[in-house]
């Protein structure tokens, strides 16, 4: 994507997160949090089954922000919250906008929803240049 | 609970040569197909040297190292009582595979907070900046810990 960067610009993306998301999280990071690939664990601690490793949430982000900027290179940081579980079968949708610009970088603020439009992550913001 | 006499700590560095292989599974694992983690010739027409790491790959080291367990009981944090509350990843440099990169965890700050409801958490936060094999700074990472008491 050849994306003019100014103040105000906007993007949204999507992620629908597949019911073996976790699992393939889980063996590339090394995160075997067992409430992320145990379904009886999950449901015993109260979550209703697995939920995706909050960093894959952010990887979603990150990736929409790259995606957004045409070159991952761009990104200079990124910072975000965990503020709601997001479970198997849920979609993540990420909204941007370009609210400052300092020289050659650019701030984003972004939010982060799921399918009923639950903030699942909050204060989240990135910077490109 | 969280022995808040540990603020400054410092733990032993994270020493992790990157893999092409894991930068690839890693940018798969998140549905992230862009070519440029994928294939050398798709990264170098793109500018790259070779194959970046993706933007969150820093959590590959302190995960797979087996780092944060070690942390969470030296830091006297109760495993099943603690969350991840925040991430946060600044960069300086591209990660490629053959890289060495080492970080040393660092316990940046430590403090008590009351939530709205009157209940008590201990929050901690832990950085590590990491540096190549050439002594370049490649990447920091700062996570913050809740533990819920």
């Amino acid at each position: 994507m050849n994306t003019k960067i100014e103040k105000g610009a906007t993007y949204s993306a999507k992620e629908e997160v597949d019911k073996y998301r976790a699992i393939y999280y889980a063996g590339a990071s090394g995160d075997f949090n067992p409430i992320h690939i145990d379904p009886e664990f999950g449901k015993a601690v109260g979550l209703g089954g697995v939920i995706l490793q909050g960093l894959c949430t952010l990887g979603f982000v990150a990736k929409s922000v790259t995606d957004w900027a045409g070159d991952p290179g761009k990104l200079k940081r990124i910072k975000c919250r965990f503020a709601a579980p997001v479970l198997l079968g849920n979609t993540v949708n990420t909204a941007g906008e370009v609210v400052e610009i300092n020289g050659a970088r650019a701030k984003l603020a972004l939010k982060v929803t799921n399918q009923d439009g639950v903030e699942v992550l909050k204060g989240v913001e990135a910077e490109v240049e | 609970m969280a022995d808040l006499s540990k603020v400054g700590m410092e733990f032993s560095p994270i020493v992790w040569e990157v893999e092409r292989g894991k930068i690839r599974e890693f940018a798969q694992a998140m549905g992230d197909l862009n070519p440029i983690y994928l294939d050398s010739e798709a990264a170098k027409k793109a500018g790259y040297r070779d194959c970046p790491a993706p933007p969150t790959f820093l959590t590959v080291p302190m995960l797979w190292s087996g780092r944060m367990p070690v942390m969470i009981n030296e830091l006297k944090i109760n495993f099943f009582m603690v969350l991840h509350g925040e991430e946060e990843y600044e960069y300086y440099g591209d990660i490629y595979p053959g890289d060495v990169i080492t970080g040393t965890p660092r316990v940046v700050k430590m403090e008590e907070k009351t939530s709205k409801s009157g209940s008590k958490m201990d929050m901690i936060s832990v950085e590590v900046l990491y540096t190549n094999q050439r002594n370049e700074k490649v990447g920091r990472a700062r996570s913050l810990l809740v533990e819920r008491k």
